[in-house]
């Protein structure tokens, strides 16, 4: 008997050890500002240090953030969140301006002035985004490690030499990948359907998310991957040996302005707003925006920062291609995509 | 009538224990998904075009797996018939974790296309369908074709008449099995696949809730015919196991010509199994950061943990199962073993309807985790428990009671030495089983709460292969050796039996 119970119960509580542990969110402690962000916005080497834990000590607070793997995954957390009647989130950093108009309903104008504000890029500033804060922006371009010819124009991708490499992002899962859709589809017109379904065979693979593709890229699966114009000051910051070049299409290239809000829901007593806005303003700061180049590689918003000399050799696109939420509709689109890459 | 009868017969906390379980984690998520699927907000609806797209892409790769794996499956199994020690070869990919499939056939340049998903999906179920097949066949006595070729039958004739009958529905069951585990296989397609236009019903519910933009409604259309799709195979299965006669396909008493196997038929069914081993020679210790190493300490923790809990919990519940159906009618045992034609995912997305206000899939649940597994597993366990319990010897326990033993020395003394080693050898293969799940581990998990396999799931996500490829070395091993340790049990229990 004695040689049954013993297995049994050290079985029994080796399992249930784990049981035990507590990974989920605490209950709300006395000061508190809770961040919903993507995975490698607080990594160590991105903004953690000098976004979180720097305004954990300026707000005398705790700043507990959680990661929810991309920028689409935010949305869903958040949209999980109200469906539950369980608001806990607070502010949400780095949802883009494609997002935004699905993530509107879930937050509250916090009166900042930024957005508006002289000292904002004019690519990273719109009159449409009351509540949304852009925080950097980015121009998505195809990275090559390739002398050979470049596409000059979105069109030249279907040409034979350049099947099977391009590394691209699921648009439905990426907001690179996105961009990409919409810059295409922008660029293409009516003549989109086509162009994607011709596009289907081109692809060497549509990885879920940027980094996916992008540690595919530096594995030299394939010779071009579609990313930010930055990357390229990556690989000038590290001194990589390999030369890489950025390609911009004649029709234009899309940007991708990354921003925050606020949340209503969870935001109940006016010492919450008031974090959630000093937060927000923190992360508009020169102090923080000068950090954004090299942390987060892409331009920073704020006007007037000094860019790394890297960033000043990344070159700019001929002319950009701008997100415009009353012509184009993210779900709309995506179901359409959808529909003309199905075999 | 039994079930009331069982009631009145003061057998209700058993009852209770056994139903309750079973309500909790299959039929209300279940019957959740369902619900939702036609009472939600949402555009999806069950013949969405979108929908269907998505299914026909399911259909199409199972089948085509399907096809292949019973065509190649079939040779290799008449080739093999008389081969038991080939056999032992056949086994090895029961205990291949999908998520080590994908790492070898990455290292092996197999990926981002339909193809890549049906070659692996072939590669794995070949040496299934096989090893089906060559024990239906080596257990058709020699003295039958011996006897048909005696009065003449001509070859069509004997495998018409002869073999057929023996081999036919094991080779059905074991496709109808093939095509299910096919249509409900996620990681396979989601890292093999190269993202859409290659996308499952799995994955698409796994990208409607989880990795894109939440649309409840599409996840639940799709889980209704990733149900379907799971339940017509398995009914297929059940229908035709019901022909094959156990007496005619018990291996270890089979009166069929046993040879000595030549190298080259081991070689052919060890061909099944070597490119599982070729990713090690891509294994880079030293290029492990110490963040990966402290990931992999915790997920190793909580692997161990819950395959250690699924196993208790599987094993405990399908004992008390067995108990139950001694005293109810036989739906109750089709009934039971209901889940072993789920998708893992659909079950995941059941249970978060059915326990939303409870549970987050993005902060992750081990109770889930568990409870969920648990489920999927429980009727293989059950499965083995079954004749077990059919055999009981009555008699034995009767004269035990007789004497003066109490019900539970008479049960220790007398019946459990018949029970110990399937039990051992349950508790191995669920646990080894449960480390190497990845769909639920995956639904439920989150960045602090992982386990190996949705490590090695989100590595390989990130296109990380060479610690994916360390992390898959070292599940393969920590499965292979579970394995082993149920296969041991098993073997320790056959000479119980020959004894």
């Amino acid at each position: 008997m004695r040689r049954l119970v013993i297995p049994l119960v050290l079985g029994f509580s080796l399992g249930l050890a784990p049981a035990l542990w507590r990974p989920t969110l605490a209950l709300a402690s006395e000061a508190e500002l809770r961040v919903l962000t993507y995975q490698s916005l607080s990594a160590p080497e991105a903004l953690r240090s000098v976004l979180f834990e720097a305004f954990e000590k300026r707000c005398n607070c705790k700043v507990r953030v959680q990661s929810a793997g991309d920028a689409a995954q935010i949305l869903s957390k958040l949209e999980l969140e109200t469906l539950r009647g369980k608001a806990i989130t607070h502010v949400v950093v780095g949802i883009d301006q494609t997002l935004w108009p699905q993530a509107r309903k879930s937050s509250v104008d916090l009166k900042i002035r930024f957005p508006t504000a002289p000292q904002v890029e004019p690519e990273a500033k719109s009159e449409l985004w009351q509540g949304f804060i852009p925080f950097d922006w980015g121009v998505l371009a195809l990275l090559s490690r390739e002398k050979g010819a470049p596409p000059l124009q979105w069109q030249d991708l279907l040409k034979p030499e350049f099947s099977k490499k391009l590394i691209l992002q699921d648009p439905r899962t990426s907001t690179p990948g996105f961009a990409w859709l919409w810059g295409a589809h922008q660029s293409r017109g009516a003549a989109s359907a086509d162009f994607f379904k011709a596009l289907r065979n081109q692809w060497l693979t549509l990885t879920p998310g940027w980094s996916g593709s992008y540690s595919l890229f530096l594995k030299g699966e394939a010779p071009w991957v579609w990313t930010y114009s930055t990357s390229l000051a990556y690989h000038l910051e590290k001194q990589d040996p390999n030369s890489y070049q950025v390609h911009f299409f004649k029709e234009g290239n899309p940007i991708q302005v990354e921003g925050a809000f606020a949340v209503a829901a969870s935001l109940k007593t006016p010492e919450d707003q008031e974090r959630a806005r000093q937060f927000l303003e923190f992360l508009v700061s020169e102090k923080v925006q000068a950090e954004i180049p090299l942390r987060q590689w892409m331009y920073p918003a704020r006007k007037g920062v000094k860019l790394p000399r890297s960033f000043q050799k990344v070159p700019l696109p001929p002319s950009i291609l701008r997100w415009n939420p009353q012509e184009q509709d993210f779900r709309q689109l995506v179901r359409k995509w959808e529909e003309w890459i199905r075999p | 009538m039994s079930l009331i009868k069982t009631i009145q017969s003061r057998q209700i906390p058993l009852a209770l224990v056994v139903l309750f379980p079973w309500i909790a984690c299959f039929g209300a998520p279940v019957l959740s998904l369902v619900y939702q699927a036609f009472f939600s907000v949402g555009e999806a609806h069950l013949f969405d075009p979108l929908v269907i797209a998505k299914l026909k892409m399911t259909v199409f790769q199972s089948g085509i797996s399907a096809l292949v794996s019973g065509v190649l499956g079939f040779g290799l199994g008449w080739v093999l018939r008389h081969h038991p020690s080939a056999h032992a070869w056949l086994r090895i990919p029961f205990g291949i974790p999908s998520l080590v499939a994908v790492a070898a056939w990455t290292s092996l340049g197999v990926s981002y296309s339909l193809g890549a998903v049906i070659w692996a999906h072939v590669f794995f179920n070949v040496p299934w369908v096989a090893l089906s097949v060559a024990q239906a066949a080596g257990s058709v006595p020699r003295t039958w074709d011996e006897t048909a070729q005696t009065v003449g039958s001509s070859l069509w004739a004997r495998i018409r008449w002869v073999w057929w009958p023996v081999i036919g529905p094991a080779w059905i069951v074991s496709m109808a099995q093939t095509f299910s585990w096919c249509a409900s296989s996620f990681v396979i397609v989601l890292i093999l696949g190269g993202g859409p236009p290659v996308e499952t019903l799995e994955t698409a519910i796994y990208s409607s809730v989880r990795a894109g933009t939440l649309d409840l409604r599409q996840a639940c259309v799709l889980g209704v015919w990733q149900l379907l799709l799971g339940f017509g195979p398995g009914w297929l299965a059940r229908s035709c196991s019901g022909r094959l006669a156990p007496e005619r396909i018990r291996i270890s008493v089979s009166p069929a010509r046993k040879v000595s196997s030549s190298v080259w038929r081991r070689g052919l069914a060890a061909v099944w199994v070597f490119p599982y081993f070729v990713f090690l020679k891509d294994l880079e210790w030293s290029a492990w950061s110490d963040l990966a190493w402290r990931e992999l300490r915790v997920a190793l923790f909580f692997s161990l943990g819950v395959g250690v809990m699924t196993a208790f919990f599987t094993v405990l519940w399908s004992a008390l199962a067995v108990l139950f159906l001694r005293q109810v009618p036989r739906f109750f045992e089709s009934l039971l073993t209901l889940p072993a034609g789920v998708s893992s995912i659909s079950l995941a997305l059941g249970f978060w309807l059915a326990f939303a206000r409870w549970i987050d899939p993005f902060e992750g649940s081990l109770g889930a985790w568990i409870a969920i597994q648990s489920v999927i597993f429980s009727p293989m366990v059950l499965r083995t428990f079954l004749p077990i319990a059919a055999a009981s010897p009555v008699a034995a326990l009767g004269v035990a009671r007789s004497v003066g033993a109490s019900r539970w020395q008479a049960f220790w003394w007398v019946d459990w030495p018949r029970w110990r080693m399937p039990v051992w050898n349950s508790l191995f293969l669920v646990c080894s089983a449960s480390l190497g799940e990845v769909a639920v581990v995956s639904f439920f998990g989150s960045e602090n709460l992982t386990t190996v396999s949705g490590l090695i799931s989100r590595w390989m996500g990130l296109y990380q292969f060479n610690q994916a490829y360390g992390l898959s070395a070292l599940l393969m091993g920590m499965v292979l050796l579970l394995s082993l340790g149920g296969g041991f049990f098993e073997q320790k229990n056959r000479d119980f039996f020959v004894r």
